[in-house]
This record gives C-alpha cells, sequence and structure tokens, in this order.
C-alpha cells in the first residue's frame, strides 16, 4: 500500500493499493483512516461486516466502484478514503443479491451525521456515475487525486 | 398524499441520496406537497411496510413486505435510472 495524498484539514486521504481479494482491500483502507485519527478500532470489523451483509459494488460502466461504509459510533471525525486499485477485485453489487462486480476505484467513508453530510454524499455519487473523473483517479496522479477530493470535501 | 418509504442497510448514507434524489424528481413533476418519504433500515422495513405505499432500497429486502419494493441501485449508478423513475410515476399514480 502506499499513500498517494493526506490532506488532514479536509479530511481526505487516498491509497494505491496492491490487495487481491475485497476484504484485503477493505482491511487497508480501514487501517488508513484508522492511523489518520478518524475512526475507532472498530471501524474495521464494521466495514468488513457490514459489507458482508450490505455489499456496496456499484456497476457504474466501464470502471466500477465501491462505497463502503459504516455505522457512525465507530467514527470520530467524518472523513473519506480514495481506494485506488493497482487490478481489479471482486465486491458484491448493492441490492442485488449474488451479482458481482469488478471494482477499481472505491470511496470508504467514515459518516458521522447524514444530514452534515448529504451535500458529500451528493458529490460522490454524481462522482461515481463520472466515468471520466474516475479514470483521472484510477491513473493514481497525486496532484489530480487531490483536487478531485478537495472538490468533493468542500 | 403518499407514503414512501426508503431503505438503505443503517438508514443513514444511500437512502439519504436516494431521499434526495427521488424528492427532487417527484417536486419537478408536478408531485409536490402529494408525498411524505421517510427513511429506515431495510431490517425495518417488513415491519413499517403496511404503513407505506410503496418502498424504495438500495439493498436487498428479505421476507414479505405489505408493499412494492422498487431498487434503488439506478440512483447510485445511472443506470436504469429512467426506468426507476417511470416506475415510481406509475405507484405515484396509483
Amino acid at each position: 500500500m502506499e499513500k498517494i495524498v493526506s490532506n488532514v484539514e479536509k479530511h481526505y486521504v487516498a491509497v494505491k493499493l496492491s490487495a487481491t481479494n475485497h476484504e484485503n482491500v477493505l482491511d487497508e483502507m480501514a487501517g488508513t483512516l484508522f492511523c489518520e485519527g478518524y475512526v475507532t478500532d472498530g471501524f474495521r470489523d464494521a466495514i468488513i461486516e457490514r459489507e458482508k451483509n450490505f455489499p456496496t459494488g456499484l456497476p457504474t460502466g466501464d470502471i466500477n466502484v465501491a462505497i463502503p461504509h459504516a455505522s457512525p459510533e465507530f467514527v470520530k471525525e467524518p472523513a473519506i478514503c480514495l481506494g485506488v486499485l493497482d487490478q481489479p477485485v471482486e465486491f458484491e453489487v448493492m441490492g442485488m443479491e449474488g451479482e458481482k462486480v469488478q471494482v477499481s476505484v472505491l470511496f470508504m467513508l467514515a459518516i458521522k451525521k447524514k444530514e452534515e453530510q448529504l451535500g458529500l454524499l451528493q458529490k460522490l455519487i454524481a462522482t461515481c456515475q463520472n466515468q471520466e473523473i474516475l479514470s483521472v483517479l484510477k491513473t493514481g496522479d497525486a496532484e489530480k487525486i487531490d483536487e478531485v477530493l478537495g472538490d468533493l470535501i468542500s | 398524499m403518499k407514503r414512501i418509504l426508503i431503505a438503505c442497510g443503517s438508514g443513514v448514507a444511500t437512502s439519504t441520496v436516494a431521499n434526495q434524489k427521488i424528492s427532487s424528481y417527484l417536486d419537478e413533476n408536478g408531485y409536490e406537497g402529494q408525498y411524505k418519504i421517510d427513511q429506515c433500515q431495510v431490517s425495518e422495513v417488513v415491519e413499517k411496510s403496511g404503513d407505506y405505499d410503496f418502498c424504495v432500497a438500495t439493498t436487498v429486502v428479505s421476507g414479505e413486505p405489505k408493499c412494492p419494493v422498487l431498487p434503488g441501485l439506478p440512483i447510485l449508478t445511472g443506470m436504469g435510472l429512467d426506468k426507476l423513475f417511470a416506475d415510481i410515476s406509475e405507484e405515484m399514480k396509483k
């Protein structure tokens, strides 16, 4: 795992991952949010457990995404972790039992209050539906990723 | 007045986005003031469904809900969104 950017003021961090299964991906990203101080140590297990029960893979086109998140009780400060994968990893599709999708970009969300984060969530979903932006994120270019995440949070 | 239930795993994240998008769609299509939306966790859908005209869920609803349940995934992916909005219109006209 390699850190691409981190912004402690705006509460975002981006990492490049070469994990080969979805649990490793979630483990490393949750670990990143923990190390940056945004979540408590229960967050990791909560994310993995929740993904099992409520998968978050989204078939959005050529580049597919996942938006893992967990209960607010493990969140100290709201934050977002972008994960860019070297190789796509299989996730289950949200709300579609048994359907799978090859994911290469992830947004892990540490959500505290839904009212405060509606704007972020809306922008995030718009980003997930924009293949052009996703392909920029997928390159792992630090400067461009910083720009996209900065826009998302502002 | 139509009562709409929007559900996701926690009732916090994706149902909040779905709530906003469905509200905008309904308002833009002349249904302003003619509906009331509540959000909940997917585990509450079956129990609550008797009080609602229809439900939109971003996660799988197990059990036997007492109202129609529409899949909310298109709101998040953008794929098949026209179909979902058409289905919502149908439910509004019932």
